[in-house]
């Protein structure tokens, strides 16, 4: 409760955001003046950056609340953004000029271009096409190439140990990543996120719709490679957000920063922006795959127009499923100190991508044996 | 101080060489750690001391034995009553009242140096945990060393530098209501240690990091002169608290714990099981305080008359060493300290060699460097690259002429 009474001031900037963002939603719906605007505000540019910052924020105070310390208050990720801004922005001598310079903006700009493919309000993002899942498994391998090429750019034995660093965690995390959301995208039969994100066969909808009668009991049993693969997206978006246990990348106390070492300024600024906004798309796009995105079991496509109500629990819906998953990067980080990256390629090789092998066999098992009705 | 070695060669055994230090977040002092690199392992490793040399035996020289107590403390700001404890200890071998000094002042003693190696051995794990990334018990471990800061607070009236001892006994006593309020705070204190122990001993990530890594044999560490919990882990028995007693080790009961691994986590467990037996001994000695209140010292001539003494002492770190030679005036002729970091250098770069990049940061801090203590000056002679013996008289009359020189005199 006390959590509550000293963080009033955040709740209720969020509740209002929330509130503004289902009137504008509705008002959307019914008018359809300015289409283009929704790629400006509510799910396009500055949604996802207050939502970057927001979770920053999150990830930041319960991080330290866990630790027995107060943490920041709500409107430190913006002082700190504006403050990286203020500063000089600095290029040393001897580093590879164009990727220097452009690598970090590049890198946001692939961090919005993933977080427009999440579902926000309604069961598609802002992007949707068939095989979408497949088009940001790619930009994630953007991301990575681009840290790749940035540390090699800083011509910095730091840069280059970060960067290296980097593109064989890429190589290890990526592939259990990629099975990991296949197996609901197998089970919904559809790589397009939204079609994922209404099966009825995802973690969170599996439940609710043997409650609601429309699986049987038997088909609860998707319920175990569902929890395991989950469980190892979660950790290769940790990796991918270079979050505590698998940040070899990054490592402030050996490398200092690893590939970002020689960044100040406006660059700095960029990519840590990048990152902040990435943990958001990552968080949806798991919410999406797995929890079932905005809506929960057919809900939001009964969504008319000036529905605000309806808006509100999708948006609430999402934010939270999102939350969770963010914390538990979170805890992850809070409860592990940083593997070398040898343990980290080991751990991923040798453990978690047998398992999520496994997980997406079980899930073809069940299908051939039980089938999905 | 200027830096007189040559320029590093680029690369000659690894692929590349990587500088940690002299400013770098794994430092929380000044020195500087050149690594042959190759892709991840460590080929070579070149080191460089001398950043932080403040000149402080020569310093001893120049104040009364008196003054000299609160030099001693500023040698370390962790282990400041070791150092001032070993050279008070020197002083009174020198002036030949050893043996004279209250046993109560000898059980304060014990206090006081227990206490400060239950902060020294806290600080030591919580910065090895955020070393390898585990922020967590590094911000839980720092909260609960805030205990055992307090019950130094309560006694001496400073959290760092205590400025317990004098030449001849301390400079407080340990009233009883005093002990009856660190007595609880004590055991509190046993408890929260026993978690850290527990979290510490079980998390898997945080030991991986650990076990294997940077292993130091029994033969490397007696080869190498090791000494202090850097030793006690590759199981060499070299803890001066019970193979040279002092004060009033002898009177207390105590185990020293070995371990035999020799790697970071043996050190990491050496440390945590050291813990918790100096909180028992704390306990032990504020139990059973022995003699009158107020009978804590004995008067000490501000002469003392020429003659030598030596203490050793066993610090946080490991043993410590004071030397002091009298002439008869009120100032000391001569004083040497041997920090037990400066023991403990050659088998930290022995145990560099073949780790990982990643390992550095745990490795360098293992050894629990302090490079405030241990800093000392070599002469080398550049073209030759030997080390030139100098005398104590010659060292002595080329400062002085140093000092109203310049720098000039430097150049031989």
């Amino acid at each position: 409760m006390s959590f509550i009474k000293n963080n009033i001031y955040p709740i209720f900037l969020i509740a209002t955001g929330i509130f503004i963002a289902a009137l504008f939603l509705a008002f959307q719906g019914s008018e359809a003046i300015l289409p283009w605007l929704k790629y400006f505000l509510f799910p396009g540019v500055l949604f996802v950056l207050l939502m970057g910052l927001f979770y920053n924020w999150f990830d930041r105070k319960m991080f330290a609340r866990m630790q027995n310390r107060i943490g920041p208050r709500f409107i430190q990720p913006v002082y700190d953004m504006l403050k990286l801004l203020a500063k000089e922005d600095i290029t040393p001598d001897g580093v590879d000029k164009p990727e220097f310079d452009w690598i970090p903006g590049i890198q946001v700009i692939l961090a919005f271009l993933v977080a427009f493919f999440v579902p926000v309000y309604a069961t598609f993002g802002l992007i949707s096409f068939e095989g979408d899942l497949i088009f940001v498994m790619f930009l994630l391998a953007l991301v990575g190439g681009s840290v790749f090429l940035m540390g090699w750019a800083t011509n910095n034995p730091y840069g280059l140990l970060g960067a290296s660093r980097a593109a064989v965690a890429e190589f290890s995390f990526e592939i259990p990543l990629g099975l990991s959301l296949a197996g609901p995208a197998i089970l919904a039969g559809s790589m397009r996120i939204s079609e994922i994100s209404v099966s009825k066969f995802s973690l969170l909808n599996l439940p609710v719709n043997f409650f609601a009668g429309q699986v049987t009991i038997i088909h609860l049993v998707y319920l175990i490679p569902l929890i395991i693969l989950f469980a190892v997206s979660i950790l290769a978006a940790t990796a991918l957000l270079e979050k505590v246990p698998f940040d070899p990348a990054h490592a402030e106390v050996e490398i200092v920063g690893g590939w970002t070492v020689e960044l100040t300024g406006k660059k700095l600024f960029f990519t840590q922006l990048a990152n902040f906004i990435m943990e958001f798309a990552l968080a949806g796009i798991i919410a999406a795959v797995f929890l079932g995105g905005p809506g929960i079991n057919d809900f939001n496509v009964n969504i008319g127009n000036w529905d605000v109500l309806g808006y509100l629990a999708s948006i609430l819906s999402f934010l939270i499923k999102t939350t969770v998953i963010v914390f538990l990067i979170t805890l992850m980080r809070t409860l592990h100190s940083r593997i070398r990256i040898d343990q980290l390629v080991q751990y991923f090789w040798k453990y978690y991508l047998p398992i999520s092998l496994i997980g997406v066999f079980l899930i073809l098992v069940f299908m051939g044996t039980i089938g999905v009705v | 101080m200027t830096e007189y070695a040559p320029p590093i060669p680029e690369t000659p055994e690894g692929d590349y060489s990587i500088s940690i230090g002299p400013q770098h977040p794994t430092h929380k002092e000044p020195i500087r750690f050149i690594f042959q690199v190759k892709g991840e392992t460590i080929e070579h490793v070149d080191l460089r001391i001398g950043f932080n040399h403040r000149g402080i035996e020569k310093a001893f020289e120049q104040r009364t034995w008196n003054q000299n107590l609160y030099l001693a403390a500023r040698l370390c700001g962790i282990c400041s009553a070791a150092h001032q404890f070993a050279y008070a200890q020197a002083a009174e071998r020198c002036a030949k009242i050893y043996d004279e000094i209250p046993e109560r002042a000898q059980y304060i003693r014990v206090i006081i140096q227990e206490l400060e190696r239950i902060q020294s051995h806290m600080l030591w794990y919580g910065v090895l945990a955020h070393d390898t990334g585990f922020d967590t018990m590094f911000h839980l471990t720092w909260r609960d060393r805030e205990i055992v800061n307090d019950i130094l607070e309560i006694i001496s009236g400073n959290r760092v530098n205590y400025a317990m001892w004098t030449i001849g006994g301390v400079r407080r006593d340990i009233s009883r209501d005093q002990i009856t309020n660190i007595i609880p705070k004590l055991k509190d204190l046993r408890k929260k240690c026993d978690y850290h122990r527990d979290v510490m001993m079980s998390e898997r990530s945080f030991i991986a990091r650990q076990e294997n890594v940077a292993i130091l044999s029994t033969e490397d560490a007696k080869r190498f002169c090791a000494v202090g919990p850097t030793a006690r882990a590759s199981n060499v028995n070299c803890d001066v608290r019970k193979i040279d007693p002092y004060c009033a080790y002898n009177k207390i009961d105590f185990d020293v714990p070995l371990w035999d691994q020799g790697d970071i986590f043996g050190g990491l467990s050496l440390r945590l099981d050291e813990t918790l037996i100096s909180i028992d001994m704390a306990i032990q000695a504020l139990e059973n305080l022995p003699g009158n209140p107020g009978d804590i010292k004995i008067r000490v001539p501000r002469k003392i008359d020429p003659n030598e003494g030596i203490q050793r002492v066993e610090a946080p770190r490991g043993e410590d060493i004071h030397f002091v030679r009298s002439n008869g005036s009120e100032k000391p002729d001569r004083h040497k300290i041997r920090a037990p970091t400066f023991a403990n250098l050659p088998s930290l770069v022995h145990r560099l060699k073949g780790c990982q990049v990643a390992d550095i940061p745990p490795v360098i801090r293992v050894i629990d460097p302090c490079i405030g203590c241990c800093e000392r000056t070599t002469f080398v002679d550049i073209k030759t690259g030997k080390s030139i013996d100098l005398s104590g008289e010659h060292l002595i009359s080329r400062t002085n002429r140093a000092h109203r020189l310049g720098t000039r005199v430097l150049e031989f």
